[in-house]
């Protein structure tokens, strides 16, 4: 199992559906979407990996604020991921810190750390479809979701940006994870040459467009594994955009298990 | 105008056909009529203001909110709830809405057992009444929504939607509140009270209430001014007249509204009723002196001459007073006071020009010729005949107990308040202002402004110190009850802080460092972080929301308010209060400052035209007295009453000056005419009042009907304005009568047109010794003073020891001075008179028996002047009397030489035939 995670942004969808990929009956039915799945995680997915992400904020008039952040993942021994997310810029936002520990198959325990107040804060789970951070994703957008939960299907073919993609429809596959979920449907293009997720676009739970990302300045960092240079997550409900650059990744250097501890993140300590 | 209603009298066909295709093509235009019920026009137009106002919405978003409101004592059920997500999520879906705010996406910030939760205080509807109730509990525990979403007995909430239309649609507004109204009336049952509240729906309802007013007001102020006119007048042309007119120049008027783009809004609706109701005064004096025309010369051609003569200057000058009166509203820095102004303005140009042409058109073919005494011409004689005895015998009581009393009603003015509030124009009785008053009981009101604060540098607000003066402040406003609530990013800092701390209320305080503000505020998303503080953090902005329907109530509070931040913020802050509410609070005062310029501007122009028309200052000045007298009497009561200054009362004292100096003017002119043929101040007056007395109470009481129609108006600000139009019409009415009258016996006037139209011999002014170094218009004013009379040849103009006061001068022809010897009863010829010579100035001197005879030689033409004459022109025209003086001096010093000569000759004959 694993989790999408903020740090990862950048392949935010590329993992998310390597989630679904672990989840035999929600694409049972549709087998391309199945292999699209599977191979998209064979190729794509790390087991560790460290990373340094700029935030950058767009309001109504085009005005910014930039954020800077470190982000760690890793799968420890129980199969069960963790990640660190911890900000180092602006100076008054240094060292806040946000800990995902998966606590069981797609159970996500999340912890805030302000440094202001050297306290920790547990976020609950109805947070979920709250946005995170002041940018336009959600505290959902980065939970692990189990695959059983979704349905999913390819509905056809598109070229965007002179790439053929894939188009798949995910939809919760029952009434809870519609009540718990902030989208009735996340519709994913799919690169069909090297399966890398290039867009996605996000519905409310009435079924309206609510924002789109979209994933730019592809790079092969690794074998066939592909990540994103560049996200963009335009909110046009709320006039607001956020940008995602991803300022270095290091896919070599296994963290140790100690920095994904509420220890530790209390702490005040930023890890290298 | 004499020109033009002699032109109309010989070319009837001719006007008729270019009346016709004026209106015609005016007609054309008349279905592109726009109408506005926006309320900027009552917005001030101080470019300093709305610029602050732009930027506030540019950097902080859109003001423009319209509110539904919900009531039930089960509001929080499954069914209810189920309800307001499916309106909420509907209303999302309408055109221009950028933000709903209801149940379903307020957040929810909670600090429990060390897990902090947020997001939408309901995500979905409850599937039972448990989870409804838990919802319940929810919405009053959280401080930022009981009290503001959700009333404190959550037995009330509100859906907020926030606009931002493009603009291109100019209906967009009406459009919207329809479709809000489609969307909640399917769920009237399911709700104890449900209606709409916010700009959108004022827009509809003064749409609604305009239309409703335009199908009242016009028929009804028909109705009244025929009723009143065939009463009055009891001939059908006196009914027929003015609305022919009048209703011409309303189809012109709007076809100028089309043309220069001005719309139909809450002011300009009125103009329909205003044109003709005041344009039929005109019709009614024309009528009333043609009607005097037949009763004196018989046949109807000679009775419009009569009319034309008579009435042409009057006309033209009143035209222009009611002109300049509603013309002088323009002087307005509210936009739709301007707009009326010039609409108004040109109505009541044009109706004088339509009327002096189809007048005397009219008269031609259809005028009655029937001599009749009405009945209530006997009633107006009977009261002239009362009021003349009132002013003979106690003139100067009624002058000083008029205006004394008008004083003493004046200085109530002083509590006139100002009103601006788009809340103000309707009836307290009316549903909107019913509704408002309902969510008033339980919700913050719909009215809506902003306070913005500059720390002056970036980061400013990021400072604990800084948020706290922000905190300061909005608790004060809490506590004072100033305005209903305001929220600030301090709101949610606060209760983010609290929640930090489960919820312990003693942590409802602004984050000890900048660095927990900066923290805390990633609990925010940007967006709802930028509505409250700028980018950079230089600046915070509070929501203050208020459902206050007075400008002064809301003036009070804001001084208040800035008396608390001058005191508390730091004095590098700068501050400013913007929104619409703000604008149109600012557009009060422009109100009080267009007033003052209005009537002053009016005052000094009706001073300066009566003054040039009468030739005379003091003239203009006794033309003003009338005319104050009714505004003195309108303040007063407007400050006794409790009625405040306001988009509509504002209009009324420039108004009734301007229609009200028709009636002094007509009363001044009546006097000078009479004064010239009866040479006798007192009989002058009376002759005017018993001949204006009819035509002047028509017209105020066809006025105060008129103005009275619009007490049906939907508009508290048209009724208001109806009313005490009506009340200065009538206390118009009582200077006229009681005021005029008495002060033009005080004066002996001229006219222009007399000074103009008289025709002075060249050889007078070149041979003349009496008019020696005076120019043209002073020897003119000197005529004009004394009694024009003539003489044929061979008549006795005096004899000796006849008892006189006054002396002759010769315009025309000759007189002999003579004397007839006692012995022998042969005329002694003295001195032969010519033109420009003046006859006995001794006897003017010092009256007494005259010392000899005069006599035409010829036809003669003569000026005679009496003591009294030379008096007065010392009192009005010094100067002019001083060299006049000097004139008869020297002309008595020649006299004096002759006599001596003809006295030394008849000595040095009779001492010749003596030796």
């Amino acid at each position: 199992m694993h989790n999408i995670r903020f740090m990862h942004n950048i392949r935010l969808t590329t993992l998310w559906i390597f989630v679904f990929l672990c989840c035999q009956s929600a694409w049972a039915t549709d087998p391309g979407a199945r292999e699209i799945m599977n191979k998209q995680r064979a190729l794509h997915d790390a087991p560790f990996e460290s990373s340094s992400l700029v935030i950058i904020l767009i309001d109504r008039k085009g005005k910014s604020k930039k954020r800077v952040i470190r982000s760690f993942k890793k799968t420890m021994a129980d199969n069960l991921s963790r990640s660190l997310t911890v900000f180092t810029q602006p100076a008054d936002l240094k060292g806040t810190s946000i800990l995902s520990v998966e606590t069981a198959p797609s159970q996500v325990s999340q912890w805030i750390y302000f440094p202001a107040t050297k306290s920790m804060q547990r976020v609950a789970a109805s947070t979920r479809t709250d946005y995170f951070m002041g940018t336009d994703l959600t505290y959902e957008d980065l939970d692990a979701d189990n695959f059983d939960d979704y349905k999913m299907l390819i509905t056809g073919s598109e070229v965007l940006d002179n790439q053929d993609c894939w188009i798949v429809e995910v939809v919760p596959a029952n009434e809870e994870v519609r009540k718990t979920s902030g989208y009735s449907k996340r519709i994913m293009y799919v690169r069909k040459d090297i399966n890398f997720t290039v867009k996605v676009v996000f519905f409310d739970r009435r079924g309206r467009q609510s924002k789109t990302q979209t994933n730019l300045d592809l790079k092969n960092v690794k074998g066939n594994m592909w990540v994103a240079q560049k996200s963009i997550i335009d909110n046009p409900r709320k006039h607001h955009k956020t940008m995602l650059g991803l300022a270095s990744l290091d896919l070599d250097t296994e963290q140790d298990d100690e920095i994904f501890t509420e220890r530790f993140v209390s702490s005040g300590r930023i890890p290298k | 105008m004499q020109r033009l209603m002699r032109f109309a009298f010989k070319h009837p066909y001719l006007v008729l056909i270019v009346l016709a295709t004026i209106t015609l093509l005016a007609i054309s235009q008349v279905p592109k009529v726009r109408i506005d019920a926006s309320v900027q026009g009552m917005m001030t137009d101080d470019p300093q203001a709305i610029s602050i106002y732009e930027q506030t919405i540019e950097t902080y978003g859109t003001d423009q909110v319209t509110m539904i409101y919900l009531e039930d004592p089960d509001l929080f059920n499954v069914d209810r709830l189920t309800a307001i997500d499916e309106l909420a999520f509907q209303l999302e879906s309408l055109p221009g809405v950028v933000r709903v705010e209801s149940l379903y996406s307020v957040t929810n910030f909670k600090g429990t057992g060390g897990v902090l939760s947020s997001g939408p205080l309901v995500q979905w509807p409850p599937e039972d009444e448990q989870e409804a109730d838990e919802i319940r509990e929810r919405a009053i525990s959280n401080s930022l929504i009981s009290g503001n979403l959700v009333s404190a007995n959550a037995e009330a909430t509100s859906i907020n939607i926030f606009m931002d239309p493009d603009g291109s649609d100019p209906d967009y507004y009406n459009k919207l509140a329809a479709q809000i109204d489609d969307l909640i009336r399917p769920l009237d049952g399911r709700f104890d009270k449900i209606f709409q509240l916010g700009n959108p729906f004022f827009r509809t309802a003064i749409t609604d209430a305009m239309m409703t007013d335009q199908v009242k007001l016009v028929p009804l102020s028909v109705l009244v001014l025929v009723l009143t006119l065939l009463f009055m007048t009891r001939s059908a042309s006196g009914a027929i007249l003015p609305l022919v007119t009048a209703g011409t120049s309303v189809i012109w008027t709007v076809a100028f509204m089309v043309l220069t783009g001005i719309p139909i809004n809450i002011l300009t609706i009125i103009v329909p009723s205003l044109i003709i109701v005041i344009g039929s005064t005109e019709d009614i004096h024309l009528l009333s002196e043609y009607l005097e025309g037949v009763r004196e010369k018989g046949a109807r051609n000679l009775a419009i001459e009569f009319m034309i003569s008579k009435m042409g200057v009057v006309v033209l000058i009143t035209s222009m007073t009611t002109f300049i009166g509603f013309a002088s509203i323009t002087v307005n820095k509210i936009e739709i006071l301007r707009q009326f102004g010039m609409v108004a303005a040109f109505g009541l140009l044009v109706n004088p020009l339509i009327t002096v042409l189809f007048v005397p058109v009219y008269l031609r073919f259809f005028g009655p010729v029937k001599k009749s005494s009405t009945g209530t011409s006997v009633f107006f004689e009977a009261l002239a005949g009362r009021i003349t005895k009132l002013i003979n015998s106690h003139r100067n009581y009624l002058i000083c107990g008029l205006m004394g009393g008008a004083l003493l009603i004046g200085i109530a003015g002083i509590n006139v308040h100002l009103d601006n509030d788009v809340l103000g124009v309707f009836k307290k009785s009316s549903q909107i202002r019913q509704n408002t008053d309902q969510m008033g009981k339980h919700l913050p009101g719909v009215q809506t402004f902003y306070i913005r604060i500059t720390g002056g540098y970036k980061g400013a607000f990021h400072s604990p110190e800084n948020l706290r003066q922000i905190a300061l402040l909005q608790d004060y406003i809490s506590e004072k009850g100033l305005f209903d609530t305001s929220y600030s990013l301090v709101d949610s800092l606060r209760t983010i802080n609290r929640e930090m701390h489960q919820g312990d209320p003693q942590h409802y305080i602004v984050p000890e460092s900048p660095e927990l503000v900066s923290q805390y505020l990633l609990l925010m998303h940007d967006d709802e972080i930028n509505r409250y503080v700028k980018n950079d953090f230089s600046e915070v902005n509070i929501l203050v929301r208020h459902s206050m329907s007075s400008s002064d109530e809301q003036k009070n509070a804001l001084a208040d308010l800035s008396i608390f931040m001058d005191k508390k913020l730091n004095p590098h802050f700068s501050r400013y209060f913007t929104g619409e509410s703000i604008l149109m609070l600012e557009g009060a005062n422009s109100i009080a400052e267009g007033q003052a310029k209005s009537i002053g501007l009016l005052l000094v122009i009706i001073f300066f035209i009566m003054s040039l028309m009468f030739v005379n200052f003091k003239a203009g000045f006794l033309s003003l007295i009338p005319n104050i007298f009714p505004i003195l009497v309108l303040f007063g009561t407007m400050g006794i009453f409790g009625i405040p200054l306001n988009i509509g009362t504002a209009m009324v004292a420039a108004i009734a000056i301007g229609i009200a100096v028709d009636d002094t003017l007509h009363f001044m002119t009546r006097y000078n005419r009479e004064m010239l043929h009866l040479k006798d101040q007192n009989k002058a007056m009376e002759v005017c009042i018993h001949a204006e007395i009819g035509p002047a109470i028509s017209t105020s009481i066809a006025l105060t009907m008129g103005f009275g129609v619009l007490m049906f108006s939907q508009f508290t600000t048209i009724i208001q304005f109806g009313m005490l139009s009506s009340l200065v019409m009538m206390t118009a009415l009582v200077g006229d009568l009681l005021l005029t009258g008495p002060l033009m016996a005080t004066t002996r006037l001229l006219t222009l047109w007399d000074m103009l139209s008289l025709h002075v011999d060249p050889k007078i002014i070149e041979q003349s010794e009496f008019f020696r170094e005076l120019r043209l218009w002073q020897i003119k004013r000197i005529i004009l003073m004394g009694h024009m009379q003539e003489v044929k040849a061979g008549e006795i103009v005096f004899n000796e020891w006849d008892d006189g006061d006054s002396m002759f001068l010769v315009l025309d022809g000759m007189l002999r001075v003579l004397s007839i010897d006692e012995d022998t009863g042969a005329e002694v010829s003295y001195l032969l008179c010519g033109v420009g010579d003046v006859c006995d100035p001794t006897t003017m001197l010092d009256p007494g028996p005259r010392s000899f005879c005069a006599r035409a030689e010829s036809d003669t033409h003569m000026v005679e002047f009496t003591k009294e004459d030379f008096h007065r022109l010392q009192l009005l025209q010094p100067r002019v009397s001083d060299k006049a003086h000097k004139n008869l001096a020297r002309i008595l010093g020649h006299q004096l030489v002759i006599s001596n000569f003809m006295y030394r000759q008849q000595a040095e004959q009779i001492a010749g035939e003596t030796e």
